[in-house]
């Protein structure tokens, strides 16, 4: 179950700090967490959304204990496998050039496929508060990658 | 809301991601036998605690009963003054007595039979015997060869409700 969410998981983590290093330590933090919880695990909501439930708050207490003052600059090795580099770079940069916050609604809903709803759940706001964020983070990415 | 669609960004999460599940599942092994170590060490304390605080002499038993009375009533006898300090419920139907003796020469204590101990230096002596099933008991004075006997019953001084301790 949990080798099936692992690149995901991995991947959230990468897009959000921004360097691999971080991100395996916090994929590997969420896995050992979901370990733990697993027998609480009721099943009424999807394993996906569950175990980014965990990431989140593995992550919000990463930015707590100040990870991302530690690292400004994105990694080099962060950038996906790609057909067309030149313009999948230009999106990373763009993306990486966001607030955390958008990041995080971004790379949830437009590059992980969860549906914004469930979105909502895992970062505990309303629906409605959710979709006004994700037009906000999608506009400021359309600018940043300038398209 | 703009009609734009949004950028697709799926290609992002196709990332090489090393494998991380084997790792995660020995540091949580690793975690919980540090956590069931803890455990166990925690209970271990607790049980020594609880046993370092168990009394054990009948002077401990007698001092740190719950379920007691403060009685002070004072014979005389032979030049040696005898005071009860305090009895208490020991369970199982016994009874601890805590005395006072001040006195030159060997003073000993006796009741029921019973020879009371000095386990608290020279001016104390305690006294464990079966709750009287009826009647009072006695306490023997004994200073030297002379034996002087008081009983514990009304108008001794000792309240009625030691004996319903």
């Amino acid at each position: 179950m949990f080798r099936a969410h692992q690149r995901a998981v991995f991947a959230y983590f990468l897009r959000i700090v921004g360097n691999r290093q971080d991100a395996e330590e916090l994929t590997q933090e969420t896995f050992v967490r979901a370990c733990g919880a697993a027998v609480r695990f009721r099943g009424d909501a999807k394993v996906s959304t569950w175990l980014f439930g965990i990431g989140r708050r593995v992550l919000l207490e990463a930015v707590r204990a100040g990870l991302f003052e530690r690292h400004s600059e994105v990694d080099e090795q962060t950038h996906a496998r790609a057909d067309d580099p030149d313009e999948r770079m230009d999106l990373e940069r763009a993306l990486a050039s966001l607030g955390a916050g958008d990041r995080e609604v971004l790379v949830m809903v437009d590059m992980l496929g969860f549906e914004p709803i469930e979105v909502a759940g895992i970062v505990g706001i309303t629906p409605e508060t959710f979709r006004v964020r994700l037009h906000r983070a999608r506009a400021r990415l359309r600018e940043a990658y300038g398209r | 809301m703009s009609d734009q669609p949004p950028l697709d960004l799926r290609a992002l999460a196709d990332v090489d991601a090393p494998e991380m599940i084997h790792e995660a599942l020995r540091r949580f092994r690793r975690k919980i036998l540090v956590r069931s170590v803890w455990v166990v060490l925690a209970a271990v304390a607790v049980v020594v605690l609880l046993w370092a605080r168990t009394p054990t002499t009948l002077a401990e038993r007698v001092d740190q009963a719950s379920r007691a009375i403060e009685a002070h009533p004072v014979w005389h006898a032979q030049g040696a003054t005898v005071a009860l300090d305090r009895v208490a419920s020991l369970g199982d139907g016994r009874l601890g007595f805590h005395f006072v003796v001040i006195g030159k020469g060997l003073v000993t204590l006796r009741m029921s039979g019973q020879v009371a101990s000095e386990d608290e230096g020279w001016a104390n002596r305690y006294v464990e015997i079966d709750r009287p099933a009826h009647g009072y008991p006695t306490l023997a004075i004994i200073v030297g060869e002379q034996r002087t006997s008081f009983s514990l019953g009304l108008g001794s001084g000792v309240t009625q409700a030691v004996w319903r301790l």
